[in-house]
């Protein structure tokens, strides 16, 4: 035997389940444009009906009406963990390339100013010396277009310094960004285990985790796997940057200026283990490491040391095949044996060639012996651009070498670019609100209720039938 | 299972596809405004490696250019030097024949000294020949002239002023003043101070037509030498002014843009940037919110 009261309970519960499922569906329509929301439904269940304990029902019981188990969040954990991934890879692509561009912009070529042009009126202006040996003001040109040049070598490198530092000092503050988002992973954490532990719905916290592990994913690649017990774990090169409630910390070390960079790398360490680099396989911060890599000798180093590096080989090219033809010449005043260029020692050569050559009386155009008004050695000192292993030929190769580069980094970030749209796509399918199913669930939801309403005033009539018109025959 | 569309979805697809028509669109600006399709490297390395070489050749070109000018200054005053001297040569030969004739007296024949001896001057004023302060005849000397008072030769023994004209390719300006003029006591100038002492002493001349054909002989040659290295600067120039245009297309090929297919295809951006706009205004205006009551 059911309660004679029960179908009160029944109602109820249909009323406070609409209502409930309604507050959810407000809650999904509110927030549906909020980033990183994972839509949630209200998840109900038919509630089974009494069973007495002391004798058997002779009738069969229904069941008493709907309980709300809880509120579930709609996300998947493989497209969370793809949207991750995706986001690592275009961080890491998309740097690079920006980066890389920049780089190029710096390198002002092909152009009418570039260094090329200036080598190339460096040149010039010798083939002029060669047919007016003894004109001072074409002298005066080639020590004034080689000065230029110096110039031109020392600011493109200077350039390229700067641009390291810069990413260098970037890089350090995305590193502070990942131990926030560890840290602030690791106090999340703690937070959806007591709100789960104590009943309660641990929905936008798990949002707020999920958000802070795809800034994770961004800044250093890695992964990040749910615990069975509600926790989040975030590896980072197979080491544990979160487990639990604890965070560990990195730390971005190694040389803070370009120049330092060959013996000393830049490399991202735990602040625990200090000294061993962390293999960063994702993300900005792998992006902002292989930039800053020294250079090799196989030109495979990062791209910023060997742009300086070509400036220095240039340099150094400049000066050794300019002064091995300048020192077998004369000047007008006899003199022989003089350099042209000098490369100072113990900095990058471009920042240390300068020009030896004062006055144009200190510039040999001629050949020994073949009178004071000869240009031969001019000439030939014109002629040097052409040569295979030129300064010229040195850096238009470059410049093919770092074109090809940015290049190839420019079509890995568009492939990492679709990549990313698809798995965005795929976990907003899943994950995001959809706010005309909401409103066909609102209307739903708004029906259930007024039907239990419905149920309500029915059992309201019958108990109104049995206490006030039962057994009233005949006594008025 | 079909994919669940969501607003959000719709909204970042459509907020993608405006971001990357309007980059497109940007980019189709800027080549049309700029005409250039060579932004940066990366755009095309082998045509930026392709068009640093193509602009060094220009360099050289326009080089080449101000070598062949500079270098025809030096033959045409070295050949207008050598007609002139050739003029004189002969003038010489017929006041030295004139004197053989036997009939002449002593006061013709100092006459015909007077005007040897202005001849021989107008002879060393073409020797010493100078273009912007050089001595033509004199090589690499930085002597104001190419013989001295005494008709030393100043130039360097061997030497010779050339002009780079082509890759690897030079030609010789200059004209080496001892093999047309000779030198100290056995140069042209000297003999010919023999022949007007020896006419006003009143002595026979007539050894002097001798060296006179040889020294004619000498200018002729040398006027040869001068033709032949102008005829290449002609050619040079020729071939620099074909090579001048060809780089300039070259370039042009490696650097520019087709500025018709260039509008087009800006006009096709804008086209498609248009679209994917009255599309966004006119799709997401309603959801099922305006059509529940």
């Amino acid at each position: 035997m059911t309660s004679t009261f029960s179908g009160l309970e029944t109602a109820y519960s249909g009323l406070t389940a609409a209502r409930d499922a309604m507050n959810v569906t407000g809650q999904n329509i509110t927030n549906a444009g909020t980033p990183g929301y994972t839509r949630q439904r209200s998840v109900q269940t038919a509630a089974v009906p009494a069973t007495s304990t002391h004798f058997a029902s002779p009738t069969a019981q229904p069941g008493q009406g709907v309980t709300v188990t809880g509120i579930q969040r709609l996300s998947d954990e493989l497209a969370n963990a793809r949207l991750r991934t995706a986001q690592g890879q275009q961080a890491y692509t998309g740097l690079r390339a920006d980066a890389l561009q920049t780089l190029e912009d710096g390198l002002n070529e092909p152009s009418d100013t570039g260094l090329s042009a200036q080598l190339q009126q460096f040149w010039a202006s010798w083939q002029d010396l060669a047919n007016n040996p003894g004109q001072p003001s074409a002298g005066a040109v080639v020590i004034s277009d080689a000065k230029t040049v110096v110039s031109q070598l020392a600011a493109g490198y200077t350039q390229v310094a700067n641009q390291w530092a810069g990413l260098r000092s970037q890089l350090s503050g995305l590193a502070d960004q990942v131990n926030q988002a560890a840290d602030g992973i690791a106090a999340l954490n703690a937070k959806i285990q007591q709100a789960t532990a104590a009943g309660a719905s641990a929905n936008e916290l798990i949002d707020q985790r999920d958000q802070l592990a795809s800034t994770v994913a961004q800044l250093v690649g890695g992964t990040a796997t749910p615990q069975p017990d509600g926790s989040m774990a975030v590896f980072v090169a197979g080491n544990v940057l979160v487990t639990g409630q604890t965070a560990n910390h990195v730390k971005l070390s190694g040389a803070t200026g370009l120049q330092g960079a060959a013996g000393d790398p830049v490399r991202l360490e735990w602040q625990a283990h200090p000294g061993q680099a962390i293999d960063v396989d994702g993300g900005q911060i792998a992006a902002g490491l292989s930039l800053l890599a020294p250079a090799a000798a196989d030109g495979s180093g990062g791209a910023l040391a060997q742009t300086a590096e070509a400036y220095n080989q240039v340099a150094t090219a400049l000066a050794a095949q300019v002064n091995a033809v300048h020192e077998g010449a004369t000047t007008a005043d006899g003199r022989t044996g003089l350099d042209f260029f000098a490369v100072a020692s113990g900095g990058p050569a471009a920042l240390e060639l300068s020009v030896v050559a004062a006055t144009p009386a200190d510039i040999a155009a001629a050949a020994p012996g073949a009178g004071s008004l000869d240009g031969t050695v001019a000439d030939a000192i014109s002629q040097l651009g052409l040569a295979p292993g030129s300064p010229d030929a040195l850096w238009s190769g470059f410049i093919g070498v770092i074109g090809n580069t940015s290049q190839a980094a420019q079509q890995q970030d568009a492939l990492a670019q679709s990549t990313l749209t698809s798995a965005t796509s795929a976990q907003q399918s899943i994950s995001s609100v959809d706010t005309d199913q909401e409103n066909l669930d609102l209307v739903t939801e708004q029906s259930a209720y007024q039907a239990a309403a419905r149920v309500l005033t029915s059992v309201d009539q019958l108990l109104d039938t049995l206490i006030n018109h039962t057994g009233v025959v005949g006594l008025s | 299972m079909t994919m669940r569309i969501t607003d959000q979805m719709v909204y970042g697809s459509q907020a993608r596809n405006l971001q990357s028509s309007l980059a497109a669109l940007a980019a189709a600006q800027q080549r049309a405004t700029t005409g250039l399709k060579l932004q940066r490297p990366s755009d095309d390395p082998a045509g930026a490696v392709t068009s640093l070489q193509l602009r060094a050749q220009q360099a050289q070109n326009t080089q080449y250019s101000r070598n062949i000018t500079d270098g025809t200054a030096w033959t045409s005053a070295a050949d207008a030097a050598l007609s002139q001297t050739s003029t004189l040569i002969r003038q010489a030969r017929d006041a030295v024949v004139q004197a053989g004739n036997g009939s002449l007296n002593q006061s013709a024949l100092d006459a015909l000294a007077d005007q040897l001896s202005g001849i021989r001057d107008g002879l060393v004023a073409q020797a010493n020949t100078t273009v912007g302060g050089r001595a033509v005849f004199a090589g690499t000397s930085d002597a104001g002239g190419a013989f001295d008072a005494s008709y030393n030769f100043t130039g360097t023994a061997g030497s010779s002023v050339t002009r780079r004209i082509g890759d690897g390719q030079s030609v010789r300006v200059d004209v080496d003043g001892s093999a047309v003029y000779g030198q100290g006591a056995t140069s042209l100038f000297a003999q010919l101070d023999g022949v007007i002492a020896d006419l006003r002493a009143g002595n026979p001349v007539g050894y002097a037509l001798g060296q006179l054909d040889a020294a004619q002989q000498a200018v002729g040659s040398a006027q040869a030498a001068v033709g032949s290295a102008e005829g290449q600067l002609q050619a040079a120039k020729s071939a620099q002014a074909t090579a001048s245009t060809q780089l300039v297309q070259r370039r042009s090929d490696v650097e520019n843009v087709d500025i018709a297919q260039a509008a087009i295809d800006l006009t096709n951006r804008n086209n498609v940037y248009q679209a994917a706009l009255l599309v966004v205004t006119n799709t997401m205006q309603n959801n099922l919110t305006d059509f529940l009551r």
